[in-house]
């Protein structure tokens, strides 16, 4: 039974407002005009589904990033993301940052994994999940750092 | 230009579409008025002068096919493909819609569902059809802003449609 995102996870205040938050978004996650990416549709924002929340052992659901400050230390860049076996089909990386993410009241929790140190998660402090405006401010906000390859 | 082969018949030639025919072996700009094809020609290839023009329907189907084309996990994140309900009442919608030239955004949701989102000057519109039919909607307008289920909001999502169906 998972509960709400803002029970479950806490805001990490040691994550600095200016912390780049990498995501891994699809190619149909872009807004295509002619061959020119526009922006992020706001789905690409959404949590996690249900099943997958469950099947990881989350207690809630949450959107998975990865921490600029944990890459660097690690002497990774943005394309570095999409070498992971997982995401070898038409993938982008785009990023928000945490105090973008704040300032729609979500919070950003380290979620270290065996093969990715830098993997945290971004939740909905209120509520059981993202809205739909919170998930469109994070896409109007996100900047494109790798584009995935035009469908 | 003779003898040319297609596995339907009817096909239908255009002057300045590039002909590759087989027997007799032949290669050139198709130089007549658009022919059709008849039974028992030899045709091999064929490369448009310039594609026709992609229709409403069109744009319908191709969006449909995108979204029936997901598969489980199709973001990564453990996303389920839309469900059939979903694309029903998308289906449905988008019908009505497609002559506009303000066409949404599409895309499906990790729990099966389908978004449609709008974005203009004057109106942000987000519409959410749940995987089980259920639906949620975000209206932004120069005035107001909401969210929640649509039939609480209706004439709000009312007025930001009318202003999305007459926008250039």
């Amino acid at each position: 039974m998972l509960v709400d995102p803002g029970s479950a996870y806490e805001d990490d205040l040691t994550i600095p407002n200016e912390e780049r938050l990498y995501r891994i978004v699809k190619h149909n996650a872009i807004i295509w005009k002619d061959d020119r990416a526009v922006r992020v549709k706001s789905p690409a924002f959404s949590d996690q589904s249900k099943a997958r929340t469950i099947e990881l052992g989350y207690p809630a659901v949450a959107m998975s990033v990865f921490l600029e400050s944990e890459m660097k230390k690690l002497g990774l860049e943005p394309a570095d993301l999409l070498k992971d076996p997982r995401w070898s089909g038409p993938y982008g990386v785009v990023h928000i940052t945490a105090g973008q993410a704040r300032n729609e009241e979500q919070g950003v929790e380290r979620r270290p994994l065996d093969n990715s140190p830098a993997h945290a998660v971004v939740f909905a402090t209120q509520g059981s999940e993202r809205t739909l405006r919170q998930r469109q401010q994070l896409a109007q906000k996100s900047q494109i750092d790798v584009l995935p390859p035009h469908p | 230009m003779t003898n040319i082969l297609r596995e339907e018949s009817g096909f239908l030639l255009s002057e300045g579409d590039v002909v590759y025919a087989k027997q007799p072996e032949a290669y050139g700009i198709w130089r007549s008025r658009p022919t059709q094809v008849s039974p028992g020609a030899f045709l091999v290839a064929v490369k448009r002068a310039r594609a026709p023009e992609p229709t409403a329907d069109d744009w319908v189907n191709s969006e449909l096919l995108d979204l029936v084309d997901l598969e489980e996990d199709w973001d990564g994140y453990g996303a389920h493909p839309p469900t059939l309900l979903a694309l029903e009442i998308v289906g449905k919608f988008l019908k009505h819609w497609s002559a506009q030239p303000c066409r949404p955004w599409i895309m499906g949701t990790p729990e099966g569902g389908v978004i449609l989102e709008w974005e203009t000057e004057d109106v942000d519109l987000i519409l959410e059809i749940g995987e089980e039919g259920h639906n949620n909607a975000y209206v932004r307008t120069q005035h107001a802003e909401c969210e929640g289920p649509v039939h609480e909001h209706w004439n709000m999502i009312c007025d930001a449609l009318d202003r999305l169906w007459f926008h250039d």
